[in-house]
């Protein structure tokens, strides 16, 4: 019987290694086999600021104590000679899919898995792939000779397993490991509980209230009573214990139709104003549409969420209409409506705007009292100009009033500047 | 205060009256009805400051099946859902409620309930009316008026005026006319009643209209209409519905009417519908609920299709046909709603273009009248 092999390649400190790889000083220093060919350099948040995040690290910087998430100050305080570098998101992106495009071209199926991480698959035994580890090196060695970045590979008989050798390959000087059905004993289940991956705060609850020490000890608990105390989840979790998981490869994730969309944006400070929050919402459902557009769909539902100023409570309410549309002047009148209706005046700190019950967009209802295909070729028009000169191309009067996010938004990418 | 009634009586009048209460509301008063009682009458009103509904019971002493004994006047207000449920079950067809500050005891036979109650004083009063102008109508007569136009209004927030009926008298007519501005239904009537009011035009919530449509009588009642700067007042029998009206401007819609026509058709309006019912079904699903009706001069082939489920096709004979074949798309539901409000005569349909509006009447009847604008789909 024909089996699947399945890996998970994880780019090592991606933000950093593609500063490195990028640099000419660095790049050319930088050996594949030896994390020491590194400069201690990190990638934070602001480097202008000392409370700016750090968002990557390299080896070196990390053995001076470094970790992501500290704030560059203590970063500093650590290691004061650190080479600090501002994120190039939008350079990150373009490396993160040409290296998916790779892994891509060399297995027979592949998912995208995060913007630094991606699932492969490839049947086994098979004449293409007569040795898995010789198969993982090759990617390896691909992914550096085009990038110079290195990264670790997992392998194993699903997912879940994958994910776990994955983790184990951090500490194999080839960084490639491969596990089998016959691994699960000795290799998975010795693994502390805090070594397993998707258990986030459920890991503190089973070793409190059930004295689990390792993945093996979940899978001697009844499985009655790990569903009962996490739901779903408990049998989720049982099965990995014993190295089961059905999720299959899919390699069109990101390319599935939406169902539903939205954008949160944090704000720089509490807005008080309803003629502020309206500047904001508008700009959040200008982004929504523009999205549900470029997928030739439309919606009917619309939805709106606010967290109030130090994140104290907030709401989030939905209205469906009785028409599907994409365009931001049908839907801006019902999401202030929601606003006015839930809204309770106190100051606000995000904002989420939202359109599901998505449907392909295939045809145009017309109208009394507008010209439906002349609005419907204006708006197509100021989305290619966006499209082609950038989102703040084209932008409305009061996106440029003190309110307005766009500008610095469409600056950024994940909160981080381009 | 302190009454005896007939559990008929109040449980109708508690019914009609809980139109008026919100089902969602921030104040608690709101959610009470308003029971007020002097030395003739109980009034039982409720207020949500969009709807109000309030209805008389008087006491007739003389009268041998007299409704309602009143030994001593006050008031209160009770929360609409127990009041209702706890009259509706009863036991004897006479209600004795006693009222002691702001809890009512309302015996029946054996049961006792002891009901606590909210202060009157805090309940919103419904608006001031003067009612030296109006005029008058038969209940069916402007139940129909209601039906055959209220499901084209609007219920988005794009244009406010559009979830509202236009209400509009001038000579010698009233015609209600809803629009969602896809569609639109119109009902004219001819009135010889001499009136108060020139010419008057007033935007009337669509969400009013429905409730008032489920309290008016099915008959030739009188009903007596009353308009102000802001408020319609609706009284008949011993009833009054207030409902605020819409500020705005509606649009002229006396140019969406097309005037000249490239076909027109006349067929059977249950045909139609029936037709346009079983394509609906694979419409369903789709973005605008979308049918395609082939017009040829021999007969009408009307289709959909929903990609994942199937599609369907039926030709239906019109009884006749004149002008040029087309291909209309259109919004299967707009035109259910029109054919359902037609009724089961023999319709009459004029068509301009594929990119504008057909109108839809009774044969021989223009006071009736929806248009429905057409679909764009792909190319056409």
């Amino acid at each position: 019987m024909m089996n699947w092999i399945y890996g998970l390649a994880d780019m090592q400190s991606f933000y950093a290694s593609c500063e490195v790889a990028s640099r000419p000083e660095f790049a050319l220093k930088r050996r594949e086999d030896d994390d020491n060919s590194d400069p201690a350099l990190v990638v934070a948040g602001d480097p202008k600021r000392r409370t700016g995040i750090i968002l990557a690290a390299t080896p070196p910087a990390k053995h001076l104590g470094v970790s992501t998430a500290m704030t560059l100050g203590e970063a500093l305080q650590l290691a004061p000679d650190l080479i600090v570098v501002r994120p190039r998101m939008e350079f990150y992106l373009q490396v993160s899919v040409r290296i998916q495009l790779l892994m891509k071209q060399l297995f027979p199926l592949q998912e995208q898995f995060s913007v630094d991480e991606g699932f492969f698959a490839f049947p086994w035994p098979s004449d293409l792939f007569p040795d898995p580890i010789q198969a993982a090196k090759e990617l390896k060695q691909a992914i550096w000779d085009q990038f110079h970045i290195r990264c670790r590979v997992g392998m194993s008989y699903n997912k879940w397993m994958a994910k776990m050798a994955n983790k184990a390959a951090k500490t194999m000087p080839e960084r490639v490991v491969w596990w089998t059905e016959n691994d699960v004993t000795e290799k998975l289940q010795t693994l502390s509980i805090f070594e397993m991956w998707g258990l986030k705060k459920r890991a503190r609850v089973l070793h409190d209230e059930f004295q689990v020490e390792t993945i093996g000890d979940i899978a001697k608990l009844p499985l009655s009573l790990v569903r009962h105390r996490f739901g779903v989840w408990g049998e989720v979790i049982h099965r990995w214990s014993t190295g089961h998981d059905a999720s299959a490869i899919n390699p069109d994730a990101y390319h599935q139709p939406h169902k539903g969309l939205s954008h949160r944006m944090t704000l720089p400070r509490d807005y008080e104003e309803r003629e502020e929050i309206k500047v904001v919402i508008l700009e959040l459902l200008d982004e929504v549409t523009f999205r549900v557009r470029a997928a030739d769909q439309k919606g009917r539902r619309v939805g709106l969420g606010m967290t109030y100023g130090s994140f104290s409570g907030g709401f989030y309410r939905a209205k469906t209409l009785d028409y599907y549309t994409q365009d931001t002047y049908a839907l801006y009148p019902e999401v202030l409506a929601l606003l006015d209706k839930y809204w309770n005046g106190s100051s606000v700190r995000a904002i989420v705007v939202s359109l599901d019950m998505l449907q392909p967009a295939t045809s145009l209802q017309l109208s009394f009292f507008d010209h439906a295909p002349k609005r419907e070729q204006l708006i197509h028009t100021v989305d290619q100009l966006r499209l082609r000169f950038g989102e703040a191309s084209v932008m409305r009067a009061v996106s440029l009033g003190r309110a307005g996010q766009l500008r610095d938004r469409s600056r950024k990418i994940g909160g981080h500047y381009r | 205060m302190r009454l005896v009634i007939k559990k008929n009586e109040l449980l109708h009048a508690l019914q009609d009256v809980q139109r008026a209460v919100p089902t969602r509301t921030t104040k608690m008063i709101l959610y009470g009805i308003l029971l007020h009682a002097d030395y003739e009458k109980l009034e039982i009103s409720a207020y949500d400051q969009e709807i109000g509904i309030k209805t008389n019971i008087s006491s007739l002493p003389d009268q041998e099946d007299n409704p309602l004994q009143i030994e001593e006047p006050g008031s209160i207000v009770l929360n609409a859902k127990y009041v209702i449920e706890i009259v509706r079950k009863l036991p004897q067809p006479l209600v004795r409620i006693d009222v002691q500050d702001f809890t009512a005891i309302i015996h029946s036979g054996n049961a006792t309930y002891t009901l606590n109650g909210m202060d009157p004083r805090e309940y919103p009063s419904l608006p001031e009316i003067h009612e030296e102008v109006g005029f008058t109508l038969q209940a069916d007569t402007l139940k129909m008026l209601i039906e055959h136009t209220v499901f084209a209004v609007s219920n988005s927030e794009v244009r406010p005026t559009l979830t509202g009926i236009l209400l509009k008298y001038q000579e010698g007519t009233i015609s209600f006319s809803a629009t969602d501005s896809h569609r639109l239904a119109m009902q004219t009537i001819e009135v010889d009643v001499p009136t108060g009011y020139e010419a008057i035009e007033a935007i009337i919530p669509g969400k009013s209209l429905t409730e008032l449509a489920k309290i008016i009588p099915d008959d030739d009642t009188l009903v007596n209409i009353h308009i102000t700067q802001n408020q319609l007042l609706v009284s008949f029998a011993n009833t009054y519905f207030y409902s605020r009206l819409i500020e705005g401007n509606y649009p002229d819609i006396s140019r969406i009417f097309p005037s000249s026509f490239r076909s027109n058709l006349q067929i059977d309006g249950k045909n139609l519908l029936d037709c346009i019912e079983r394509a609906a079904l694979l419409a369903r699903d789709n973005e605008n609920q979308v049918i395609r009706i082939q017009l040829k001069p021999s007969f009408i082939e009307v289709s959909s299709h929903s990609p994942e489920i199937g599609k369907i096709t039926e030709t239906v004979e019109p009884e006749s046909f004149s002008g040029e074949a087309m291909l209309i798309a259109c919004n299967a539901k707009f035109l259910i709603d029109a054919l359902r409000a037609l009724g089961s005569a023999t319709i009459k349909i004029d068509f301009t273009g594929q990119g504008s509006a057909f109108v839809l009447y009774e044969l021989n009847n223009d006071q009736h009248v929806h248009l429905i604008l057409p679909v764009r789909i792909g190319n056409i």
